[in-house]
């Protein structure tokens, strides 16, 4: 399974989400992500890789043909995932009707929740659910599908953790498929590494350079508390590399002032003093979190 | 062009929006009531069945019913932004927009004809009467809930469907060439109303089929992939 953008140019009629200004992609089989900001086109370019938004320059191809030639092939979820759902209906009976829209290529509803740990929700109507819940259902009604390509818009997106750790283990399986293309958008860098996904960086519309590990930015901090720092450094998502070295953090992200100031942020968060912060060159890799 | 797979899991989704109660069953029944009791005030009167037909059913309820119904089934949204749910389940758009406006036109032609058949009931029209009225009625509201359906692929709410009832309501009362193109000054002749540009009941009946296939063919070019 290979789908491949060459040459598109569009532009979304929603501002936030950006253009796409010569976006090009080829993947085949696996686990990817598409990083950068919905400015940078992110939404957009899974939206014209599903095929649901008008090109105005160049071509999509999943397997040679155009994308709507099987659209039981493909499946697109959007950012806007409660738009995507009946919200009036019951969740099982959500899940009952995709099956029956799909001819019976899906898992059973009952399955397809329980593989996030969400089983619990079968009964409750969507307008009942909370943000991360339909979010949470919304995923199982795209991984419960047996398609060939996934095009998810921030899957992990507001999820409670353990069913986010469920995702990745599913996005992972589902990757493993050899016959399966699984591109997720994100505008974390930290997630996209954590799920295991080939990196593909776009900004401004387009794919840039794959970030190179000895491209990174490497910062060394020493703390009052450096288990601390380290502590809220894993919530900032500029940081792609953070190693504990004693009393000091070795961390590393493609932008170096972004992990500058998301150190200078984790620090105040984390109520310790800052003994020093110096940019490290040509620093061995650390631990990817 | 994508592929097209009209199945019957597909009519699902609409059909309930369609017949849910906050959106359809509360101003449709009360159109249908507003219908009988119209019916129950003209009974006395000469030709109760032509003044409730022309002056009520066919000028007020079949329209307000129909779009109230077009408009719930799309849950009062654009055809392509309610289609969304399908299309995530893996219907191509064609048969996701097509499906939307078979219910649509179904919902709005049992309406019409449901309200015809209680208001000439009340009347005590002659049983031949009631029972072509209201098959003529059905054919009215499916155009009609065909039409609306093809506005509502317009404008990001499905505000086409408005313009249509608007433009129904200015150019159907009249009798001339343009009141044609509404399906109010058909339904008009044909429940014995003046009939616009002279058109026989006959040509008026096939105009109104036309309309169907017209809406039919906008919801399909506009739900084309886009290019």
């Amino acid at each position: 399974m290979v789908i491949e953008a060459r040459a598109v140019r569009t532009v979304s009629s929603l501002a936030p989400e950006g253009r796409l200004d010569g976006f090009e992609l080829v993947a085949e089989g696996g686990l990817h992500a598409l990083v950068g900001s919905p400015g940078d086109g992110v939404s957009l370019a899974l939206a014209a890789l599903a095929g649901r938004t008008r090109l105005r320059h160049g071509t999509v191809f999943v397997d040679g043909a155009a994308p709507d030639a099987d659209p039981r092939a493909i499946v697109w979820l959007g950012r806007a995932a409660a738009t995507m759902l009946p919200e009036t209906m019951r969740v099982d009976a959500i899940l009952a009707l995709a099956a029956r829209v799909r001819g019976g290529r899906t898992q059973g509803s009952t399955a397809a929740l329980a593989s996030l740990g969400i089983e619990a929700l079968g009964s409750r109507r969507l307008r009942t659910l909370s943000r991360a819940d339909v979010r949470a259902v919304a995923l199982a009604v795209a991984l419960a599908a047996d398609a060939k390509v996934y095009l998810l818009d921030e899957p992990l997106l507001d999820l409670e953790p353990d069913v986010a750790a469920r995702a990745v283990h599913l996005l992972r399986q589902r990757a493993r498929d050899a016959a399966c293309v699984v591109i997720v958008g994100t505008a974390s860098e930290r997630e996209a590494r954590r799920l295991g996904a080939e990196v593909h960086l776009l900004r401004g519309g387009r794919i840039v350079s794959p970030p190179d590990r000895n491209g990174l930015a490497v910062y060394r901090a020493v703390a009052s508390d450096a288990r601390a720092l380290v502590g809220s450094l894993a919530e900032e998502d500029a940081i792609v590399e953070l190693e504990s070295l004693g009393s000091a953090v070795r961390v590393a992200g493609t932008d170096a002032t972004q992990v500058a100031a998301a150190i200078g942020r984790a620090a105040v968060r984390a109520d310790v003093d800052l003994v020093s912060l110096e940019r490290v060159e040509n620093a061995a890799p650390g631990q990817v979190v | 062009m994508g592929a097209f797979s009209l199945s019957p899991s597909l009519l699902q989704l609409p059909l309930r929006r369609g017949l849910g109660p906050r959106r359809a069953l509360v101003p449709v029944t009360g159109l249908v009531l507003f219908a009988l009791v119209a019916a129950r005030l003209v009974r006395g009167q000469a030709h109760p069945a032509d003044s409730v037909l022309l002056e009520t059913v066919g000028a007020v309820v079949i329209p307000l019913a129909a779009i109230a119904l077009v408009r719930a089934t799309l849950s009062g949204r654009s055809v392509g932004d309610a289609a969304a749910p399908l299309l995530f389940f893996g219907a191509s758009r064609r048969a996701a927009a097509t499906a939307q406006l078979l219910v649509a036109t179904f919902l709005a032609a049992t309406v019409a004809a449901l309200a015809t058949l209680g208001a000439l009931l009340v009347v005590h029209a002659a049983q031949a009467d009631i029972v072509r009225s209201s098959a003529l009625a059905a054919l009215a509201g499916a155009a009609y809930g065909a039409l609306f359906t093809a506005g509502a692929s317009f404008g990001r709410s499905g505000g086409g469907a408005i313009v249509v009832l608007v433009v129904d309501a200015i150019l159907g009362p009249g009798d001339s060439a343009a009141a044609v193109i509404t399906p109010r000054a058909h339904l008009r002749a044909l429940f014995g109303g003046v009939a616009p540009a002279d058109l026989s009941s006959r040509v008026s009946c096939v105009v109104l089929v036309v309309m169907i296939a017209f809406g039919l063919l906008v919801v399909n070019l506009r739900a084309r992939p886009p290019r």
